[in-house]
């Protein structure tokens, strides 16, 4: 068992070592925390990183104090740049990438029409995002070397995180050939190589939440994509310990015309012991179900982070 | 107008993971439980909510819940014993994206086309807004349809809850006379020498980056559904009134978590430029305050009626009062949030709680929190003469 809680633990697996990292899980969970917890992480390793958010949500750089969005790297501390993507910005560069000429985009995009039109394309506003991350993948320094060693992608909620992953085939589909079939594949090949990108999920220890990722992971095996691991967040520490000596003294609490302030602490008690039980229960369940390893991060306190608790937090995720 | 037009409408909003779904559930359940004739529309629940609300197949019709089982002794299965009942149902957008395009169609052989279509069967359900769209238009069904005191609908969970009030816009834009005019372009040449130059150009440029087919394929959806945009654009209009309305309540639901919290005040402010009327907000799994515990007395109870050794009372102790410190500390943040927000707009708080919703009875354990927030929005009594 102890084996077990170790694999368990502190994992081996270099989701750190992928190109790209796609993160998602159920709304709620802290993606977008997990998301820069690994790139503080693999900044402390000495890489260069880069988080993207989709659309525009201006979550990622306002967690490291920065107040704007910006569809151009910031840089939001040492080795970590964050850049938010809209599908607005991302089909016009991609589309000024492909004819060239902005006055002829202009001409064409800047036509009212053509907004309505791009909504009607299915799939192409999540097609744009991933086509956007896989072209920064590409990028290169002077020297060669690429400009991001880690691209740490926050990608949207279970659901959409799969319309989205899906989005290349779906182009694929509708178009069949052509050069935007060729682009969407190359996108495509991109997202669904181990080697290059790792899908990671993110969970609670909460039994609805672990269903949604099992569901998600069930998901995402039909379609061929690699879950490289899954990071567990606000897990709770051991209320008691040993866990045992809370049943032990209940029964004592509980007598008779018990005081209100032992009623309160008893239900407090019951509800720490339940979820500390319930992230056991919960990392077994993920174990039993994903092979791919499953690590954890603790529950901090504060409610609203800084980069001292993404250090914190980071630190959990060592040998990621 | 007519008697069935006076149903009152709660339009539950809120970021993803806040418990938005269970609790439009919860209330729908209290509403009924206080007397009203209810109907609850979910989107994608959780499957044991789903079992609980015994709506486990997408029908795409309203299903009676057995709320007559909560009240032990009460001889109906279906109405509570104070005349109220719950119906619910899950939203199945296919089936009401099609009876949208039935309804709009000019005639039946454009509906069959369209239905038909490839380029339908592919885009309906992902084209943005679709699902919100099409909850607003089952709610509005039910609203000219049915005979409920009260409908609650959930909300699909978004990053921005606006995407919810912005669906009818973005669906009818989308078809709107200029984007039809330009895609059917190729086939009338009316429009072609209107838009020359640019329409060329830009079905150049289309047809270089999705293909020739697929152009085609588009075009002949837009002109196909360039007979319905007329009726889509009467009917939003017509559902946007009835959320502006003042039988509509928007609910926000939220957690004390501060990116909740700001979303939520975000909301509040856009409902409000829009006059979109607020009913008011539920922060839900607030952390309630523990009594001042007396160490000593703790120490005494636990030490008389237990036979632990000296260490472990120390241990159990010491956890004890760490839970206590955390507990509350938490709950004073809880509760600094929790003011700012009834600044801002009636609000109802949920504390955490031991339960996990499986079955109706625990529903409506968590919906008895609720009891308050259902009173304010409930229909008026005049609205409740059955």
């Amino acid at each position: 068992m102890n084996g077990q809680q170790a694999h368990l633990g502190r994992i081996s697996l270099r989701i750190l070592d992928s190109k790209i990292v796609f993160v998602t899980g159920k709304g709620g969970v802290g993606k977008t925390t997990i998301a820069a917890s690994l790139a503080v992480r693999a900044a402390e390793e000495g890489k260069r990183a880069l988080i993207v958010e989709s659309n525009g949500a201006g979550r990622v750089p306002k967690i490291f104090g920065q107040e704007r969005r910006s569809y151009t790297p910031l840089s939001v501390a040492p080795n970590i740049q964050t850049l938010s993507i809209t599908a607005k910005e991302a089909i016009e560069d991609y589309i000024l990438i492909k004819i060239k000429v902005r006055a002829l985009y202009k001409l064409v995009f800047q036509n009212r029409v053509m907004e309505p039109f791009m909504s009607a394309v299915p799939g192409l506003h999540d097609l744009v995002h991933l086509g956007k991350i896989h072209h920064l993948s590409l990028e290169k320094r002077r020297d060669g070397s690429p400009r991001w060693d880690i691209i740490i992608f926050d990608a949207p909620a279970t659901g959409h995180g799969l319309t989205m992953l899906e989005s290349p085939l779906s182009m694929m589909k509708l178009t069949i050939a052509g050069p935007f079939y060729q682009a969407a594949k190359l996108v495509h090949d991109t997202f669904y190589d181990s080697s290059k990108t790792a899908i990671v999920l993110t969970s609670l220890c909460d039994e609805l939440v672990v269903n949604e990722t099992l569901d998600l992971y069930e998901n995402l095996g039909q379609h061929k994509a690699h879950v490289v691991g899954v990071i567990l967040n606000e897990t709770p520490t051991k209320p008691f310990e040993p866990i045992s000596l809370w049943q032990n003294v209940r029964p004592s609490l509980d007598s008779g015309a018990s005081e209100e302030s032992f009623k309160g602490l008893i239900k407090a008690a019951d509800r720490a012991v339940a979820k500390f039980n319930n992230k056991e229960t919960a990392k077994q369940r993920l174990s039993q179900n994903i092979p791919a390893p499953c690590s954890e991060l603790p529950l901090l306190n504060n409610r609203d982070l800084s980069l001292g608790d993404l250090r914190v937090l980071s630190s959990y995720l060592e040998g990621v | 107008m007519t008697e069935l037009t006076k149903s009152s409408i709660i339009v539950c909003c809120g970021t993803g993971g806040v418990g938005k779904t269970t609790t439009a559930a919860a209330l729908s359940l209290i509403l009924a439980a206080q007397g009203s004739r209810v109907v609850t529309i979910t989107i994608d629940p959780a499957k044991r909510l789903a079992d609980a609300l015994a709506i486990n197949e997408l029908i795409g019709a309203p299903t009676p819940v057995p709320v007559g089982r909560l009240f032990p002794g009460h001889d109906s299965e279906e109405t509570t014993p104070n005349g109220g009942s719950l119906d619910a149902m899950m939203l199945d957008v296919k089936a009401m994206f099609d009876e949208v395009v039935v309804r709009h169609a000019p005639d039946k052989a454009t509906s069959e086309r369209l239905l038909a279509s490839r380029y339908y069967k592919l885009v309906s359900e992902k084209l943005a807004g679709s699902v919100e769209y099409m909850a607003i238009e089952q709610l509005y069904k039910l609203y000219t349809e049915c005979d409920y005191d009260v409908i609650v609908v959930d909300t699909p969970p978004s990053l921005n809850a606006i995407d919810f009030l912005t669906a009818p816009e973005r669906l009818t834009a989308m078809m709107s006379d200029s984007v039809i005019k330009w895609m059917s372009a190729p086939r009338n040449p009316k429009g072609l020498r209107l838009f020359e130059r640019g329409s060329r150009t830009i079905m150049t440029v289309m047809k270089k980056m999705i293909g020739e087919t697929t152009v085609t394929e588009i075009a002949e959806f837009f002109e196909l559904i360039s007979g319905l945009a007329e009726g889509f654009r009467t009917r939003s209009g017509e559902m946007i009134d009835l959320l502006k309305s003042p039988c509509t309540s928007f609910l926000l639901v939220t957690t004390p978590a501060p990116s909740a919290i700001d979303d939520t005040i975000a909301f509040r402010k856009q409902l409000q430029s829009e006059r979109f009327p607020l009913g008011g907000v539920i922060v839900n799994r607030v952390t309630p305050t523990l009594e001042q515990l007396n160490p000593t007395t703790l120490e005494a109870r636990i030490a008389t009626d237990s036979d632990l050794s000296e260490e472990d009372l120390q241990r159990v102790l010491s956890n004890l009062q760490e839970l206590h410190r955390n507990q509350n500390k938490q709950s004073e943040a809880d509760k600094i949030v929790v003011d700012k927000m009834s600044k801002l707009s009636a609000t109802w708080t949920v504390p955490i709680m031991n339960i996990e919703i499986s079955e109706l009875g625990s529903l409506f354990q968590l919906s008895n929190n609720l009891n308050e927030a259902a009173q304010t929005l409930k229909p008026r009594q005049s609205h409740i003469q059955h």
